[in-house]
């Protein structure tokens, strides 16, 4: 069974952007990134997951359960860090939990100890009172507390100092190998292919690309070609073009490696660079709307 | 009930507030009953009563001239302001009981939670009226207090909270209008803000159109109908005491609450959450 089923998903903010058609399937157990731009959509199809909006189009399934009739079911497992951390200002940390426990029928707080220990969590202070990073470590127990199946997270990194980031992903991988599905919404690429198995993008509400992290993939290089003659036998194999300025062409080049010296040979560049092409480069030729030939 | 326990610790402190200064009003306003007792005072209100005209003593509520010697007549024209302001607390309740969490962006931390929106909305629509119940109680014990402490020799405790009662049952069916009309304008509306213009707007447009069906009822018989609209009206504590209650007035105003929450409840099920 999926943990989540995402099928021609849409949604129409009037002329604002939305998302448009998204399929995607999350199976159970997996660290899923889910990245893009602001404003691409990821936010969007959160708020759709948990039912918080509704779809245009299209329908959500979560652990096989509807998204909008059987929300509160789905909640029950699911736990939610929300992007930005607005919790009841006058409220303390450890009433918060209580409530979350009590919302979620849990007595065991075994897993809120660990939790608030491994987090270095302030239980006496206001949530009003407390950091953007000291809110989002709060948000996070909150949602880690009762055991959720599938944990989602919109941006858990920005505000946390880079001991506590490593501490989340210890604490979500920790969790993952228990079967915990992870959804893990960033815009931080290092992150997504440090601790991801599988990754969407997503560029102005449609996905645009799946990458999985486990597979022995056909090894892409990232060439550079100074004042080339020509880049058409390039062009000819399994290649994108990233950019062109200044007598500079850089190549995505996803064909058979044993042909690329002599494509490279080709093209009679003045010059030229090979190298391992980092997420950034392919996230961003996805991105920047290169153009697959 | 987690939702209820949030929403009634969050709305605790307002009651109290609300509470404490409707209270002192009421002991102010009420202290001053002995002196109502005397001939000159008598003399003096007789006369200021004389010489406003009818169309006044209509709009505030002083139609059948009142007998500020006896304690609950003293006391109904008091209350009415204190209807109100309850009005105000009860519209504004229920104004800010969904737009709030919305506009402060903590309805996502609810919303994450194992709940459905019915309820949320039941949930929070309860913890609203129990506030509201809370401060009426709260009010019935200050002025059993004040009864007990100024009534007049003669004057049996026992008819003054009889007839107490009515008129606070009476005022209760205008506050939970208003709670159930704020409701819905707490669905409808984008900001706290606009909610709590549009909760405080409702109460004083109604009042004035319940002033307005009193005063000129005699110029334009279709103007005493505006009455139905106005529910501070539908039972005046001062019509409560010497007429009872209207059947026409009360039937409307359960029509009112029936109609805003259930339309309530279908536009927030469908509602896309603003956060």
């Amino acid at each position: 069974m999926n943990a989540i089923t995402l099928h021609e998903l849409t949604k129409n903010y009037g002329s604002a952007r939305g998302i448009k058609n998204v399929n995607l399937e999350i199976q159970k157990g997996e660290f899923f990134g889910f990245i893009g731009p602001n404003g691409a959509g990821k936010s969007t199809t959160i708020k759709l997951l948990f039912n918080f909006i509704f779809p245009s189009g299209g329908s959500v399934e979560v652990l096989g359960m509807d998204s909008i009739k059987d929300t509160a079911k789905i909640k029950q497992i699911t736990g939610y860090v929300p992007g930005e951390v607005r919790y009841y200002a006058d409220m303390k940390a450890d009433e918060l939990f209580k409530t979350t426990m009590a919302f979620h029928k849990k007595t065991d707080v075994e897993e809120l100890n660990r939790l608030c220990t491994l987090f270095e969590i302030e239980q006496n202070k206001r949530l009003g009172e407390l950091s953007l990073g000291n809110r989002k470590k709060v948000a996070i127990v909150s949602a880690l507390c009762f055991e959720p199946e599938l944990i989602v997270l919109d941006e858990p990194t920005s505000g946390l100092d880079p001991l506590m980031q490593r501490t989340l992903f210890e604490v979500l991988k920790e969790s993952c190998s228990r079967g915990t599905t992870v959804f893990l919404s960033s815009h931080n690429l290092t992150e997504v292919q440090e601790h991801c198995s599988k990754a969407a993008f997503i560029k102005e509400g449609e996905i645009i690309g799946i990458e999985d992290f486990t597979l022995q993939q056909q090894p892409e290089k990232l060439v550079a070609l100074f004042n080339a003659q020509s880049i058409e036998p390039m062009l000819n194999s399994e290649a994108t073009v990233l950019s062109e300025e200044n007598g500079k062409v850089l190549v995505l080049y996803k064909g058979d490696p044993a042909r690329l010296a002599q494509v490279i040979s080709e093209c009679h560049a003045l010059d030229f660079t090979v190298e391992k092409p980092s997420l950034e480069t392919r996230f961003l030729s996805y991105y920047k709307g290169g153009t697959e030939r | 009930m987690n939702v209820f326990k949030l929403e009634f610790k969050a709305n605790f402190k307002g009651l109290l507030l609300w509470l404490g200064i409707l209270s002192l009003v009421l002991v102010l306003f009420m202290s001053l009953f002995p002196t109502m007792g005397s001939d000159a005072m008598k003399d003096l209100i007789q006369t200021k009563l004389d010489a406003l005209p009818n169309d006044l003593k209509e709009a505030v509520g002083l139609t059948d001239v009142p007998d500020f010697t006896k304690i609950l007549d003293y006391y109904s024209y008091i209350f009415q302001y204190i209807a109100v302001a309850g009005g105000i607390f009860a519209a504004l309740l229920g104004a800010q009981a969904l737009v709030k969490e919305e506009s402060d962006g903590t309805i996502e931390y609810l919303y994450a939670q194992p709940v459905t929106r019915t309820r949320i909305i039941t949930e929070k629509l309860l913890a609203a009226a129990a506030i509201y119940l809370s401060l009426n109680i709260g009010i019935s014990i200050v002025s059993g207090i004040l009864f007990v402490v100024l009534k007049p020799q003669g004057t049996e405790l026992v008819t003054v909270m009889a007839d107490f009662k009515q008129l606070l049952a009476g005022t209760m069916v205008g506050g939970f209008v208003f709670l159930c009309l704020g409701l819905l304008i707490s669905v409808v509306l984008k900001s706290s803000r606009q909610a709590t213009g549009a909760a405080v707007g409702l109460v004083f447009i109604t009042y004035i159109l319940g002033i307005f069906s009193k005063s000129f009822a005699e110029y334009a018989g279709w103007v005493k109908n505006l009455v139905y609209l106005s529910p501070l009206d539908y039972a005046m504590p001062f019509e409560v005491l010497h007429h009872g209650f209207y059947t026409g007035r009360m039937l409307t105003g359960f029509i009112i609450m029936a109609a805003s929450v259930t339309l309530a409840f279908c536009l927030y099920r469908r509602k896309d959450l603003k956060t």
